[in-house]
């Protein structure tokens, strides 16, 4: 009995300390910190012996866990980073602009047409029709796999916008199932020049310059 | 943060200059700076037409993106119905329309706050692209 | 105001307004006023107004720039506009203003061949109807 209680005491005479030890490495653990240990002196375990081996074991996991998350998240971002470039390439890619003449520009659309590529696109197109000072743009929708509304609308803020900067435009390629869903859509593009394919679109720029394209006798 | 005052006609010509100057201080490209001046003129004149005289604040944001806010307060009439405000065409003054529908358009945000009788607070920004 | 007036020059059958100032409202009403005077003094066939140094048009420039080339349309005088900036045409079809029935050219050369060719044409129909109306007439002399 006595013997026990005198033990008691020892705990509670370490207590205050060694409370005081477990809360610095929890701040410590809490600010990022996980290096630190709670000191622990296994001749004189004890029943919070445990309790501390436990935070400390727990904490250097943790410390582990950390470091593992952090290297995923830099994994994470650097291929994050990748595909925001190999969109940029693909973006550049995708979208030349091909002076075709003198003042005829045409522009191949490949792929699906969304707000933010086609703003980027009308604003590339513009800007080469002002450096170029070119009367007549092609754009020619041959690898434009489906017309919705949401693209045929693009397509003529497009028209409308090349048309406000004094040029001509004619929209090429239009394949028998994009007129389908055009028209299914009920999509209106009265105003816009349509023809069916870039040869004839050419002839129609040709056209509109007061040019003939004549046979050799 | 810059404020500017609207008093007179010649007014929306400054605020929307000097919109524009901030818009390029702080990044934006040559399609945005004139989206966000045009905006911003089509608000400026609305507060000339409806409200006689009003307030710009123009605001440069950094977080969590980078950007502009512009918020348009005055004591005016107030807007009776913001739903059909917002609409294409519709307008209480016999001008086109396209003042409040065509903002929006050009900003990322819009937020109007109005009570009829008392004036009209509209916020709008932008996002710097990444 | 004097000094806020944009000049409007004539050379030959048309007129040529470079707005070089950004525009504030009543400017730009002033200046549809002035256009319509000089045509109706002048009987210019056509006017070139150049845009190119504007930064923006919002709906209020937009529209009294498309009522002026209505109201000019009626005095028998074609109104082009001018080299328009590309963020500017952007901006204006996404305000929802495409300035339809306004006629444009990329640059003043091409406003002017444009105005050109739209003046003999004008002629060139004329006088291909009288000669119609003419050979008509020759037609029924000859049943006779």
């Amino acid at each position: 009995m006595a013997e026990s209680k005198k033990s008691q005491n020892k705990d509670i005479n370490n207590l205050d300390k060694r409370i005081e030890a477990i809360e610095e490495i929890l701040a410590a653990a809490a600010g990022g910190d996980f290096s630190a240990e709670i000191p622990i002196v296994m001749e004189e375990a004890d029943v919070l012996t445990s309790v501390e081996t436990g935070i400390n074991i727990l904490i250097s996991d943790l410390g582990d866990e950390v470091v593992q998350s952090n290297k995923r998240a830099d994994q994470l971002q650097e291929k994050l980073d990748l595909i925001k470039k190999q969109r940029q390439a693909i973006e550049e890619l995708s979208t030349p602009i091909i002076k075709m003449w003198d003042k005829v520009l045409v522009l191949p659309l490949i792929g699906t047409l969304d707000t933010r590529r086609s703003q980027k696109l009308t604003e590339s197109l513009l800007t080469e029709i002002a450096l170029t000072q070119s009367k007549v743009t092609i754009l020619d929708i041959t690898g434009v796999p489906t017309v919705d509304s949401a693209v045929a609308n693009h397509l003529l803020k497009t028209v409308a916008s090349v048309k406000l900067l004094g040029a001509e435009c004619v929209v090429t390629g239009i394949r028998p199932e994009v007129a389908q869903t055009i028209v299914h859509l009920g999509v209106d593009l009265t105003g816009v020049e349509t023809l069916s394919n870039l040869s004839e679109g050419l002839k129609w720029a040709f056209n509109r310059l007061n040019m003939r394209i004549v046979e050799e006798e | 943060m810059t404020t500017l005052q609207i008093k007179e006609e010649a007014d929306i010509v400054r605020v929307r200059s000097t919109a524009r100057s901030i818009a390029r201080g702080i990044g934006f490209g040559l399609v945005d700076q004139t989206r966000i001046s045009t905006a911003v003129s089509e608000l400026a004149r609305n507060i000339y037409v409806y409200a006689r005289e009003g307030e710009v604040l123009i605001e440069e944001l950094s977080n969590p993106r980078h950007g502009i806010r512009i918020t348009f307060t005055d004591k005016g009439p107030g807007i009776e119905d913001i739903e059909l405000a917002e609409k294409d065409g519709w307008s209480s003054s016999g001008s086109m329309g396209k003042g409040l529908p065509g903002a929006k358009r050009l900003m990322d945000s819009m937020e109007i706050l109005s009570k009829p009788g008392e004036g009209t607070t509209i916020i709008v920004a932008k996002w710097l692209p990444e | 105001m004097e000094t806020d007036a944009i000049p409007i020059l004539k050379l030959k059958d048309f007129l040529i307004v470079s707005i070089q100032t950004d525009l504030h409202d009543r400017m730009a009403e002033h200046l549809q006023y002035d256009i319509l005077k000089r045509i109706s003094q002048t009987e210019a066939k056509g006017v070139l107004i150049d845009i190119s140094a504007l930064e923006m048009v919002d709906s209020f420039i937009g529209r009294t720039l498309a009522d002026t080339a209505r109201m000019a349309s009626t005095l028998d005088a074609e109104i082009i506009i001018v080299g328009m900036q590309p963020a500017v045409a952007i901006t204006l079809v996404e305000l929802g203003l495409s300035l339809g029935g306004v006629q444009t050219a990329i640059n003043l050369d091409e406003g002017y061949d444009l105005l050109e060719k739209q003046l003999e044409n004008r002629y060139f129909d004329d006088a291909e109807s009288e000669k119609d109306d003419q050979s008509e007439a020759a037609d029924d002399n000859s049943a006779d």
